[in-house]
C-alpha cells in the first residue's frame, strides 16, 4: 500500500474518527479527472483521501494516489511548507469527521500526531507538516 | 484544501437521494462533508414534517410554511464549509475546523432538545483569529406549549457546553430568537421530546 493508503487506514481506525472525507474539493477532483481523460493510457483517477506533497518533489506538486500523475494538477504546496531549517518538508492533508466520543480539537491534534509518527517511521529525515481539517463534528 | 468552496450539489438532488437511497452521484455524496451536513438537516426536517402531517398541517395557511422555507434556505447556506476556524497544534501543523461543521453541531444540539427546530444560525466575530470574541446567533422555531424562557436557557446552556468541548472559540454569548411558533401536537405528541405545558 502507498503511504497515503496507510495514513488513510491509520486515521480511519482511530478512536473518535467517524470518517475520512475526500481530501480535495470537488473542483479539484474534476480537474484531476479531466487530467486523466486527457492522458490517453490512464484510467479514472481515484478519489484521494489523503494528499501528501513536498519532500520528494521539491514541494511544488502533490503526490496523489492515482496511476496517471494527474494529481499533480492539484493545489501547489504552500511555499512555507517547502522547507524547515533547510530540510524539505512533507505536507499531509486530510479532512475528517468526528463521532463525538472525543473533543474535536483533541482529535485534530491526535490525528496530526499519528500522521507524524507514521511518516517519521518511514522517512525519519523528513519533517512532517499535518494539515488536518475537521469537516464534521459528531455529537 | 479549499474550505470555503461549496460542492454545488442541489438540495433537490440530495432530497431524492434521501428518499430513494440511490443516486448516480452516490460516491460523491457519501464522502462529501457538505452533502452529509445537508442530508442531516434534511433528515431533521423530514422528522418535523412528519409531525406536522400528524397535525393535519395540510390545511395550514401559506404563512405556516414560511418557517419551512426559511429553514430550507438557511440549510443551503449554512451547510457550506464557511470560514476556517484554527485549532492549536504543533509548530508545523495547520489544524482547523470548518465554520459549517460548527454550525451543523449547533443545529444538531438544538434539534435534539425537543420542542425546537434551529433555523438560521450564525457565528458573529472573526472566527479565524484565536481568542477573538464570537457570538452565536440562533433563530428558533418552537412548538407551542413549551415555556420559551426555559427553552431559550436550555438551548443556550447546551450550545455553550458543546462549543466549549468541540471548539476553541471564545464564545461570549449565545443569542436565541424565537422566530416561529408551531402548532401544538394533537394527541400524545409522540416523536418529539421535551417538556410541554399541555
Amino acid at each position: 500500500m502507498s503511504l497515503e493508503d496507510d495514513i488513510h487506514q491509520l486515521v480511519l481506525a482511530m478512536d473518535g474518527v467517524a470518517t475520512v472525507y475526500a481530501a480535495d474539493p470537488v473542483w479539484l477532483s474534476a480537474l484531476k479527472q479531466l487530467g486523466s481523460l486527457v492522458d490517453p493510457g490512464s484510467g479514472a483517477t481515484p478519489v484521494p483521501f489523503v494528499v501528501c506533497s513536498g519532500a520528494d518533489d521539491g514541494g511544488t506538486q502533490e503526490r496523489g494516489p492515482g496511476p496517471s500523475g494527474a494529481a499533480s494538477l492539484g493545489e501547489a504546496s504552500l511555499p512555507d511548507a517547502a522547507s524547515a531549517g533547510g530540510r524539505s518538508v512533507m505536507t499531509v492533508k486530510i479532512r475528517i469527521g468526528t463521532d463525538g466520543s472525543l473533543p474535536a480539537p483533541a482529535m485534530a491534534r491526535s490525528v496530526a500526531g499519528a500522521i507524524r509518527t507514521l511518516v517519521t517511521a518511514r522517512q525519519p529525515e523528513v519533517p512532517v507538516r499535518a494539515l488536518v481539517e475537521i469537516s464534521a463534528i459528531g455529537v | 484544501m479549499n474550505p470555503t468552496h461549496d460542492c454545488g450539489r442541489r438540495i433537490e438532488a440530495l432530497s431524492d437521494y434521501l428518499d430513494s437511497g440511490t443516486s448516480p452521484d452516490a460516491e460523491h455524496i457519501d464522502y462529501c462533508p457538505q452533502c452529509q451536513a445537508q442530508l442531516a438537516g434534511l433528515r431533521s426536517l423530514s422528522a418535523a414534517a412528519l409531525l406536522m402531517m400528524d397535525d393535519d398541517v395540510a390545511s395550514a395557511t401559506a404563512d405556516d410554511t414560511g418557517w419551512l422555507d426559511g429553514i430550507m434556505a438557511n440549510l443551503r447556506l449554512e451547510s457550506r464549509a464557511g470560514r476556517t476556524i484554527p485549532l492549536r497544534g504543533g509548530e508545523l501543523d495547520e489544524l482547523s475546523e470548518t465554520e459549517g461543521a460548527v454550525i451543523a453541531l449547533v443545529r444538531t444540539v438544538g434539534d435534539s432538545l425537543g420542542g425546537v427546530l434551529i433555523g438560521r444560525c450564525q457565528l458573529e466575530g472573526d472566527v479565524s483569529v484565536p481568542g477573538e470574541p464570537v457570538e452565536v446567533k440562533i433563530n428558533v422555531s418552537a412548538r407551542y406549549g413549551h415555556p420559551l424562557p426555559e427553552l431559550a436557557q436550555t438551548l443556550r446552556d447546551a450550545v455553550f457546553a458543546e462549543l466549549l468541548v468541540e471548539t476553541e472559540l471564545n464564545v461570549t454569548a449565545v443569542h436565541v430568537a424565537f422566530t416561529d411558533i408551531r402548532p401544538p401536537v394533537i394527541g400524545n405528541g409522540s416523536g418529539e421530546s421535551g417538556k410541554g405545558r399541555s
